[in-house]
């Protein structure tokens, strides 16, 4: 196989990059100047080497524990449970959370093989042992999210001492009720709250 | 083709880039089809919280003759089945229902197929909290026996004569079904109560409350066997687990 069939494969391999993108991608590499490949090559190198899941909450990170965990300013008493790495960003970005997180590395589906056992539960359940106050359900509001944030209640409800809360589901802020979904209003009426 | 409007059910999403998603539908007019959502995971993208597992709705498809994967243009939402995820059972169940019309449905109409589908997946809905096993065993049981498959209870696969009521009898995957005590068989030996739980979940009528595990691994290998020939079902394992399995 030639060096750029070889790497028109590997860019295929990525989510979301067909054969014709993938071609697309090798090909701009190639007018790029080769500093500019070669910084991408060392990126690459250096996500595969240095980051790694934290041995405390799962989230992938190049220190363990990771920057979260090992921020003393952030109350530990408080969990995020969420399904990948990368809503942690997004919870983040509000920035309205100053507690810790938990990563489960997925959400319960049955049709893609994922169960209990597939999920970074078991670190879960031993991080509760010390002095957690709340654990937030974070999980997606999809049906499979719902699922997983589910089976978490039911396996953490009996607690002593913990409280289990999960995200409210409803209408975006600066949305247009007129454009809402059925589901996102029915979701909005059932979360309603008093004024 | 052009653009079509179908009744669909939403068998299983997958994302795809940062804003689409890729869907897995069950039309009532065409068969199983894939298509594609874009746009769908932006917040405040027309198709919302409408294209979950599960819901049900009138899908706009740009279908283009020869490809696999159409473009959804609009969803209206008939009803939506959120709440198959909150409850574990339920959700299996559910599961394993589109599971075994993605991998197995006829790539054609077939109204029986997709009525049976919407059925089980209502049913499932609706069946109280203690009814929710056995109403899940029979939906599927009913799915297995519109594509063709599904046991007789009344009588020996092998000779075909009656089996009396009240006598137990051996499940013989090969031979399809119950085998009488004359032909012998192979397979698991179902106690008289047993053969009763079977029955009433392949009649029509209320489904066992309860049916236990033994009935949820026998339709587990059942499906493996005749129906699925080698096509790996992965949500028959947690089928298989029950409660605590999903």
């Amino acid at each position: 196989m030639s060096a750029i069939e070889d790497l028109i494969t590997e860019l295929g391999r990525l989510p979301g990059v067909g054969r014709k993108t993938a071609q697309r991608l090798a090909y701009h590499l190639l007018k790029t100047p080769p500093g500019e490949a070669r910084q991408l090559s060392r990126a690459i190198d250096r996500v595969v080497d240095e980051v790694h899941a934290c041995s405390t909450c799962g989230n992938l990170s190049d220190s363990d524990p990771c920057e979260f965990c090992s921020d003393a300013r952030r109350d530990g008493a408080v969990l995020c449970v969420v399904e990948e790495a990368s809503d942690i960003t997004a919870v983040e970005k509000s920035g309205h959370f100053d507690g810790v997180y938990h990563v489960l590395g997925g959400r319960l589906s049955p049709l893609d093989g994922m169960g209990p056992d597939d999920l970074n539960i078991t670190a879960l359940l031993t991080r509760l042992r010390g002095g957690v106050r709340e654990v937030i359900l974070a999980t997606n509001p999809s049906v499979e999210g719902e699922a997983t944030a589910t089976y978490l209640h039911r396996l953490l409800r009996d607690l002593e001492g913990v409280r289990i809360t999960r995200l409210a589901r409803g209408l975006p802020v600066g949305g247009d009720l007129e454009y809402a979904d059925g589901v996102t209003i029915a979701e909005a009426f059932t979360g309603r709250r008093d004024m | 083709m052009p653009i079509v409007t179908t009744r669909a059910v939403v068998l299983q999403t997958y994302a795809y880039s940062d804003t689409s998603k890729i869907l897995r539908l069950m039309t009532r007019e065409h068969g199983p089809r894939s298509a594609i959502a874009k746009g769908a995971r932006r917040p405040g993208s027309r198709f919302g919280g409408l294209i979950e597992p599960f819901a049900e709705g009138m899908a706009t498809l740009y279908m283009r003759e020869g490809r696999d994967l159409h473009t959804l243009s609009a969803f209206d939402l008939v009803r939506e089945r959120q709440a198959l995820g909150r409850d574990l059972e339920r959700f299996t169940g559910a599961s394993v229902l589109c599971e075994i019309v993605m991998r197995l449905a006829p790539e054609h109409r077939d109204d029986r197929l997709f009525g049976a589908l919407v059925r089980g997946l209502d049913e499932l809905l609706a069946a109280p909290r203690e009814a929710v096993e056995g109403t899940a065993l029979r939906a599927i049981w009913r799915l297995v026996a519109v594509l063709g498959f599904a046991p007789d209870p009344a009588q020996c696969a092998t000779c075909g004569r009656p089996l009396a009521r009240g006598q137990g009898a051996r499940f013989d995957f090969g031979a399809g079904g119950l085998v009488c005590a004359s032909c012998g068989g192979q397979g698991p030996h179902l106690a008289p109560e047993e053969v009763e739980v079977l029955r009433s979940l392949l009649a029509r009528g209320e489904p066992p409350a309860r049916p236990g595990r033994r009935h949820r691994r026998l339709v587990a290998d059942f499906i493996r066997y005749h129906v699925a020939e080698g096509t790996h079902l992965r949500s028959l394992a947690f089928l298989e687990r029950g409660e605590e399995g999903a």
